[in-house]
């Protein structure tokens, strides 16, 4: 069962191994990310560094679609992390499974604007986001899980802008 | 109700609490004491303020800096307050486990498991031999 599907540039940090893997009784970890399972050093950090007793799997985007949409990774409580919204685009439409986004961070980058305090897009990602909304999948963002989560609506993302 | 209280040798455990909370968001059922910021403060003053307001049927999981030195010591003293729970050598690591834990019916047995997570997460990182296999569904 997917738990929570999560948009982070840090990926896996404090704030997902200390309150959001506790909060959701996660078991496994999938890191959704070309990136980092072409990057041998950060794939070694990230399993040093994730919570104890839990399963940490690192794949690119499109073997998660794959697995994701398999069925093996049904038997766990899943917390799926993406860094990107183009990844997070490509795997929520690659898998029907995955219905709910949490956006809980994007850094701020040359021409970007904020849709939360710690969520900032640029032009492109608004339109790939927007797509996600057409394609009915629910988006929200929420930092922390004591943090009140907003809905993202296409109004919301239509009045964020420089 | 239950409340961790840090205590330290000056700023350091406002500042823990304000990394703690970066991390996990508001907790106002965490509080800081800080020692020694003011010369016309007194150390045992700030810690009967603090028993003060605390109700009769509460609990308070006290978090010192450094075991023997004065902070801890001063609180050593009120240990026959059995509200107090006291706890020496802060981490950030330990505090995220007691304050994920602060619900926990079996107070003594969480505690030691968060000084268990205090314990491992201190690590010299350029000694970690072992490097961890890759894992799959």
């Amino acid at each position: 069962m997917i738990k929570l599907t999560r948009l982070d540039h840090r990926l896996l940090h404090g704030q997902v191994g200390c309150t959001w893997t506790q909060n959701i009784g996660s078991d496994c970890i999938l890191i959704a990310s070309d990136g980092v399972e072409g990057d041998d050093l950060r794939k070694t950090t990230y399993a040093l560094a994730k919570p104890v007793g839990v399963k940490l799997v690192v794949k690119t985007v499109e073997d998660s679609i794959r697995a994701i949409n398999s069925g093996v990774t049904d038997k766990y409580k899943l917390l799926i992390l993406v860094e990107s919204v183009r990844d997070l685009h490509d795997l929520a439409l690659g898998c029907d499974r995955i219905e709910e986004l949490n956006l809980g961070g994007l850094k701020q980058r040359e021409g970007t604007y904020p849709i939360s305090s710690t969520v900032f897009i640029n032009d492109e990602e608004r339109e790939l986001l927007r797509e996600l909304l057409r394609a009915g999948k629910r988006m929200k963002t929420q930092q922390v899980p004591t943090e009140r989560p907003v809905t993202v609506t296409e109004q919301l993302l239509d009045s964020a802008h420089r | 109700m239950r409340k961790i209280l840090l205590a330290s040798h000056g700023k350091l455990a406002e500042g823990m609490r304000d990394s703690m909370q970066m991390i996990m968001g508001p907790h106002p059922e965490v509080e800081a004491l800080c020692a020694y910021v003011r010369p016309d403060v007194d150390l045992d003053d700030q810690i009967d303020a603090v028993l003060t307001r605390l109700a009769p049927d509460d609990e308070l999981i006290v978090v010192t800096d450094l075991f023997g030195g004065s902070v801890n010591n001063r609180w050593m003293l009120r240990l026959e307050d059995r509200r107090i729970h006291l706890l020496a050598g802060m981490s950030l690591s330990m505090l995220v486990e007691l304050v994920n834990g602060i619900e926990s019916e079996d107070v003594p047995a969480m505690i030691r498991s968060a000084m268990d997570s205090g314990h491992i997460g201190m690590r010299y990182c350029n000694q970690i031999k072992k490097v961890p296999a890759a894992e799959n569904f």
